[in-house]
C-alpha cells in the first residue's frame, strides 16, 4: 500500500492554476525529492501533504488516510528555520513540546496530573537523546534558538520534527539559506534518519544536484508543457518521476549510471530546472521510469475550464 | 598622543569619515551622560533667567514688592518642596506629597491589575481566531480615537466622585492601545509557525497560551509600557475633576491659589515616578526576555 498518496490532485488560486492534476503515489520508504524551478508550485505539493492547504480538486492521503487538517502524522522542516521553533521556548523546551503534544491529552496537561508530570519527564529524556542524535553539543541544549547558527537551528527542527515519530518527514528547502559545508552535514543527518527507508521523506529542492544525491525517487515539477496537438498546459504537472540509485551511490563512484538515467537527469534540468528559453515539453514526452509512476492525462474537465 | 604602534595609524578625526552616523560616531557612555545633562541645563538656565526678569519687573511695578508668583526662584522651589513634603493632610495626619501619591499609585495600580489582563485577553482572541478580529477590530479602533480625556468629565458625571470613575479613566487611556497592539502582535505570528505546531498535535488553547502568547509576550509589555503616559495623563485629568486626594486633585488645589513653588515640585515627582517605572519596565523587559529582538 502506498504510504502517501496524491490522487489527481489540482490546486487553484484565485485566477491562477498552480497543480494540474498531479498524481503520485509514494510507498513505505522512500526519499522523493521534488524539484523545479522556484514557484512552479512544490511548497503548494508540500503544503497539501501536510495539510496546510486543502486541495481544489482531487485528494491527499497518508497511509490510507485522507489529510484534512494539518496531520499529525507528518513531521515538519521548513526552509526558514525561525519558523521551526518558537523563539521564547529553549531548544531542549522546543523540542520536549512535540513529545507532550502526543503522549499526553489536553486535560492531563491542563490540570496538571501526575501523568502528564510523568510524560513531561520522559519528553526530556526523549528530546535530549534526539538533540544530541541530530548532532547537537549538549551545552545547546539550554540556549534560545536565536542563539544557535542557521545549521544548528535545521538540526534542532529535524529533531523537533522527529520526536512524535511520523511515518512521513516533509521537508521544504531545508538547505537552502545554509552556506556549502553545512548544507552537506544536514544532507547527511537526512540521509542518516532516512537508513535506507526507515521512514518516507518527501524533500523539496530547487538544486538538481541535491535532489538526485539524496532522493531515490526524483520527481520534476514543471508548468512549462503542452498538450501534444499543440494546446498549451495549465498548471504544474509531474513532467519527470524517476528511480534513482541515490546519490551516495554515485558518490562512491561504485555505481556504473546507465545512459537512461544520465538522459532522465539531463531532462528534469531542462524541462523541470531551467525551461527558460527551451521549447516546452510536450505530454507525451514526460519521463517515469518509477515502477509506481502513473501518468493522468490532464485534460480534465474542471481544471482547463478557467 | 603618538606611540609607536599606532604612528601608522591616522588620528581619530581623520578616520572618521561620516560624523553623524552611527557608522562612525557613537559616544561613549560618559559623553552621552554629558549630552544627556546639556538640555537639562538649558532648560534650568533659561528658566532662571527668565524668572530674575519677571521678579526684577515685578519689584518694579509693585513699588518694591516682589509679588511675582509664576515663576518662582529655586530656593522658592525648595522650600516649596519641604512645604509639600511636611505639611500634613488635615484628615490623615500624613505629608500630602505621601497622601497623594499613595492615593494616585493606587488608582493606577487598580486601574491596570482591572484592565491589562482583559485588553490583552481580547488582544490575544482577536489575533488568533479571525471570527474575533473581525467582530471586536472596527470598534476597538474607532473607540481608540476618542480623545479619552474628554471621556473624564462623562465619567465623574456618571459614576459620580467615587473611586471608580478615576480608574475606569486610567483604562480607557491604556486600554485601547494595548488591545491594538497585542492583535497586532498576535496576528502577526507566522501561521506556518502554528501549522507546525498544530501538526505536533497541540490543541487550539494550548497554541492560544504557549506559543502565541509567550511569543509575543514582551510586545505585549513593551505596549503597556508605552501606555503609561496615556494612562497617567488620563488618571491626573480625572483627579483635576473630582477627588479627595491624588496629584492631579492637589495640582488642582495649588492652582486656585497660584501656590506654583508647590506645584513645579509636584510635576516633577509625576515624570520622575513615570521615568522610574519606564526605566524598570525596560530593564524587566531586556532580562525577561533575552530573545526578544534578536534575529
Ligand atoms: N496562498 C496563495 N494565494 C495565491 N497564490 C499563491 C498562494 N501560495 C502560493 N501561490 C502561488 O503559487 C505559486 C507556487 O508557489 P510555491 O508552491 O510556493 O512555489 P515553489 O515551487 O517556489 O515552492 C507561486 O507563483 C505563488 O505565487
Ligand atoms: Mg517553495
Amino acid at each position: 500500500m502506498s504510504n502517501i498518496l496524491f490522487h489527481e490532485v489540482g490546486m487553484r488560486f484565485p485566477g491562477r492554476t498552480i497543480l494540474n492534476r498531479v498524481h503520485l503515489p509514494v510507498s513505505a520508504g522512500e526519499l522523493v525529492t521534488a524539484v523545479g524551478p522556484s514557484g512552479c508550485g512544490k511548497s503548494t505539493l508540500l503544503n497539501l501533504l501536510f495539510g496546510a492547504l486543502s486541495p481544489s480538486f482531487g485528494s491527499v492521503a497518508i497511509d490510507g488516510e485522507e489529510v484534512s487538517g494539518v496531520s499529525t502524522k507528518a513531521g515538519i522542516v521548513y526552509q526558514d528555520y525561525r519558523l521551526n521553533l518558537m523563539p521564547h521556548a529553549t531548544v531542549l523546551d522546543n523540542v520536549a513540546l512535540g513529545y507532550e503534544g502526543l503522549h499526553s491529552n489536553l486535560s492531563e496537561r491542563l490540570l496538571l496530573l501526575p501523568s502528564y508530570w510523568r510524560v513531561r519527564r520522559e519528553a526530556r529524556e526523549r528530546a535530549r537523546a534526539l538533540l544530541a542524535d541530530v548532532g547537537l553539543p549538549t551545552d545547546a541544549e539550554k540556549k534560545f534558538p536565536h542563539e544557535l547558527s542557521g545549521g544548528m537551528q535545521q538540526r534542532v527542527a529535524i529533531a523537533l520534527a522527529l520526536i512524535t515519530e511520523p511515518k512521513v518527514l516533509v521537508m521544504d528547502e531545508p538547505c537552502s539559506g545554509l552556506d556549502e559545508t553545512t548544507r552537506r552535514g544536514i544532507q547527511d543527518l537526512v540521509l542518516e534518519k532516512w537508513d535506507g527507508g526507515k521512514m518516507t521523506i518527501f524533500f523539496v529542492s530547487h538544486d538538481l544536484r541535491e535532489a538526485v544525491f539524496l532522493g531515490s525517487r526524483v520527481i520534476g515539477l514543471s508548468q512549462h508543457w503542452t498538450y501534444d496537438d499543440g494546446a498549451s498546459g495549465n498548471g504544474a504537472l509531474v513532467v519527470v518521476d524517476i528511480e534513482t540509485p541515490g546519490g551516495r551511490q554515485m558518490h562512491d563512484q561504485r555505481y556504473k549510471l546507465d545512459a537512461a538515467f544520465l538522459d532522465s537527469v539531463e531532462l528534469i534540468r531542462r524541462t523541470a530546472i531551467e525551461p527558460n528559453g527551451q521549447k516546452p515539453l510536450k505530454l507525451s514526452e514526460r519521463v517515469t521510469t518509477h515502477s509506481d509512476a502513473v501518468s493522468v492525462e490532464p485534460r480534465a474537465k474542471e481544471v482547463s475550464h478557467e | 598622543m603618538q606611540t609607536s604602534a599606532s604612528s601608522t595609524q591616522r588620528p581619530w578625526w581623520k578616520r572618521i569619515r561620516n560624523p553623524f552616523l552611527r557608522t562612525d560616531c557613537v559616544p561613549t557612555r560618559t559623553i552621552a551622560a554629558i549630552l544627556a545633562i546639556i538640555p537639562f541645563l538649558v532648560l534650568c538656565g533659561t528658566y532662571i533667567h527668565k524668572a530674575k526678569q519677571r521678579h526684577a519687573a515685578s519689584i518694579v511695578e509693585n513699588d518694591g514688592i516682589d509679588k511675582e508668583k509664576i515663576m518662582p526662584y529655586p530656593k522658592q522651589i525648595l522650600a516649596g518642596v519641604k512645604t509639600i513634603a511636611l505639611k500634613e493632610d488635615m484628615r490623615l495626619k500624613q505629608p500630602i506629597l505621601k497622601v497623594d501619591t499613595i492615593a494616585s499609585g493606587k488608582r493606577l495600580l487598580w486601574a491596570y491589575a482591572y484592565g491589562v489582563g482583559i485588553a490583552v485577553l481580547l488582544g490575544l482572541h482577536m489575533g488568533a481566531f479571525p471570527y474575533c478580529g473581525a467582530m471586536f477590530g472596527p470598534v476597538i479602533r474607532v473607540l481608540g480615537f476618542v480623545p479619552p480625556i474628554l471621556i473624564s468629565p462623562v465619567l465623574v458625571i456618571a459614576f459620580g466622585i467615587d473611586e471608580l470613575p478615576k480608574i475606569m479613566a486610567v483604562i480607557i487611556g491604556f486600554f485601547f492601545s494595548v488591545t491594538l497592539a497585542t492583535y497586532n502582535a498576535a496576528s502577526e505570528v507566522p501561521m506556518k509557525l502554528i501549522q507546525g505546531k498544530q501538526s505536533l498535535g497541540l490543541s487550539q488553547f494550548e497554541i492560544l497560551y504557549r506559543v502565541i502568547l509567550p511569543g509575543i509576550a514582551p510586545k505585549v509589555v513593551t505596549a503597556i509600557r508605552e501606555s503609561l503616559q496615556m494612562g497617567v495623563a488620563c488618571l491626573m485629568a480625572a483627579e483635576f475633576l473630582a477627588a479627595s486626594a491624588g496629584i492631579g486633585y492637589r495640582v488642582y488645589l495649588l492652582k486656585r491659589n497660584m501656590l506654583m513653588d508647590q506645584i513645579i515640585p509636584y510635576v516633577l515627582w509625576v515624570a520622575l515616578l513615570c521615568f522610574i517605572i519606564d526605566r524598570l519596565l525596560g530593564v524587566w523587559i531586556s532580562w525577561r526576555y533575552p530573545w526578544f529582538n534578536k534575529k
